[in-house]
């Protein structure tokens, strides 16, 4: 951990229950680094469709951060000399993944294992001085909680027509023609208390994504952050663990418990739950200037 | 009518995190069981298949996630065909007690099946709900009446397993004609009953249904072994 890192984390990928009884491996995989001025975390969700989604789900992962480090590390985005915008963001990430899907063929070639059978979903969410970037492809939700205690979504899951279809990295996405169908990418630049990442088995537990409209008879998806889910977690728990003296295993293993069986719907959950939970340190506030403040 | 959402019972655990879940509704499976219920199918073979059937929806009651997820149909085949159970969840289901007479309208029942599957496909879609692929379990101890199509039920079978329409596994109860069922579908192959164990099957199946709703699109399913009920070991 960087002296001078204002934000805490909790992650953890957990097997879900089906797999636990079928042998198989956690398919999920997620990682959190720090450096000077940013951070980045990392949560991929491997095919189960795909014999070796769980090494490439852990690849990717891997990929990801060390490419995304090589890129946010040449741009200037610190808040200073220069702010990202949108589209700077999406030409990064959209040549940034692709190096990242590039290098899990070459690893695929080298480890002599079939390119699909790597398949996995990835979000990537880079957390800067005074901005937010994310990009994804595949399923998973995102969110953030803003200054006013409001969580919103910062993702869209991509969605086939039957349940659990979507698309991964391995995918044939990457034709400029079709791509921004797959790779979405958005910046956040308002001020930010705490942010999640998480693969589709911890979604039920934690956004409302099924709800039932009894006016219109129909079922929709508000993808939206559940705030009873986050909130003590973000203001009290999280912090409590830090305050404590917690290593970040520690909290992890917290965490890991807590996504196995935390409450009754993680509990019951078939498929396996990573979520990364990132929550500004309480004393610190960030302008939208990027200077550092305290409260 | 509102959907009743079927809270999960509470747990506890010391990791000193906590967080409440919201009230997702839970993705659909339809299972769509086309039954024999001709003249051939009466005595044992209709006793044991009527409580293989309640076995089957007690099963199911006994996995949480597939009861939320699972519509179980029942389309039955003699004289006629008739839809006996519409889609329903299986903790609403009142299951019905089959009795066996008249011919065996195989093809009528079966693609009664496939249009409920569309039937039913049409209104998911409609009210924005998720759903598995539906999965059609033909059972039957004889061989069509006659004057059924089976070669262009065969083609629409055939044509509906491969623009993923429906699942589709078929099962021959004793006397059945495994020639004729084969030829309404092939793959995967009409597996024989062992005697009337009805509920060994219905065991299985509600078992299969449990990893079928817990899984992802195109994994790589290990469904559990037939030995139970079948004399061909898959």
């Amino acid at each position: 951990m960087l002296v001078g890192e204002h934000w805490m984390y909790a992650y953890a990928s957990v097997i879900g229950n089906s797999h636990t009884l079928d042998s198989k491996p956690c398919q999920d995989h997620c990682r959190v680094e720090h450096y000077e001025g940013f951070s980045i975390a990392v949560v991929c969700d491997g095919a189960g469709s795909c014999v070796h989604s769980d090494i490439g789900s852990k690849a990717t992962t891997e990929l990801a951060v060390y490419r995304f480090q090589e890129a946010i590390s040449d741009l200037a985005w610190d808040g200073e000399k220069e702010r990202p915008t949108l589209e700077g963001w999406k030409e990064v990430a959209k040549k940034t993944l692709l190096d990242v899907r590039n290098d899990l063929e070459e690893f695929a070639s080298h480890e002599g294992l079939e390119f699909k059978s790597l398949s996995c979903t990835v979000i990537v969410a880079i957390r800067l001085m005074d901005a937010l970037l994310l990009t994804h492809i595949g399923d998973g939700r995102a969110g953030y909680c803003n200054a006013n205690d409001e969580w919103f979504p910062l993702m869209t899951p991509f969605r086939g027509k039957e349940a659990n279809e979507t698309v991964f990295i391995t995918s044939d996405i990457w034709d400029a023609g079709v791509l921004d169908t797959y790779l979405e990418s958005v910046l956040i630049q308002e001020e930010i208390k705490a942010f999640c990442l998480l693969t589709d088995g911890c979604e039920k537990a934690s956004f409302e994504c099924n709800l039932f409209d009894s006016e219109k008879g129909t079922f929709y998806d508000p993808n939206r952050p559940y705030k009873e889910f986050f909130h003590k977690n973000v203001t009290t728990n999280l912090p409590a663990f830090w305050s404590l003296g917690m290593t970040q295993m520690e909290i992890n293993q917290r965490w890991a418990e807590f996504l196995t069986s935390g409450n009754a719907r993680l509990k019951m959950e078939p498929d396996d739950k990573t979520m990364v939970l990132a929550v500004r340190k309480a004393n610190q506030t960030i302008s939208l200037d990027g200077a550092t403040g305290t409260a | 009518m509102a959907p009743e959402y079927t809270p999960y019972l509470p747990v506890t655990t010391h990791s000193g995190f906590e967080g409440e879940s919201p009230e997702n509704f839970e993705q659909k499976c339809l299972c769509v069981l086309v039954v024999d219920v001709s003249a051939s199918m009466a005595g044992e073979a209709i006793q044991q298949l009527n409580n293989g059937l309640k076995e089957f929806q007690k099963e199911v009651l006994n996995d949480f996630v597939a009861s939320q997820r699972l519509e179980i149909a029942l389309v039955t085949f003699g004289n006629s065909a008739q839809t006996l159970v519409q889609p329903t969840l299986a903790n609403q289901i009142e299951m019905p007690t089959l009795v066996a007479n008249g011919g065996t309208k195989l093809v009528d029942g079966v693609r009664t099946a496939l249009a409920l599957i569309e039937e039913r496909k049409k209104w998911y879609k409609e009210t924005g709900q998720n759903y598995y692929r539906p999965m059609t379990v033909l059972i039957t101890d004889g061989e069509p009446d006659p004057d059924q199509d089976v070669s262009g039920l065969s083609q629409e079978v055939g044509s509906a397993i491969a623009s993923k329409k429906t699942l589709f596994y078929s099962l021959g109860v004793k006397g059945y004609n495994h020639q004729k069922l084969a030829q309404i579908n092939a793959t995967p192959p009409p597996l024989p009953l062992d005697g009337y164990k009805f509920s060994e099957f219905f065991k299985w199946l509600s078992n299969s249904i449990g990893i079928i709703t817990k899984s992802k699109e195109g994994d790589v399913l290990r469904l559990p072994s037939t030995n139970d009920w079948t004399q061909i070991q898959m």
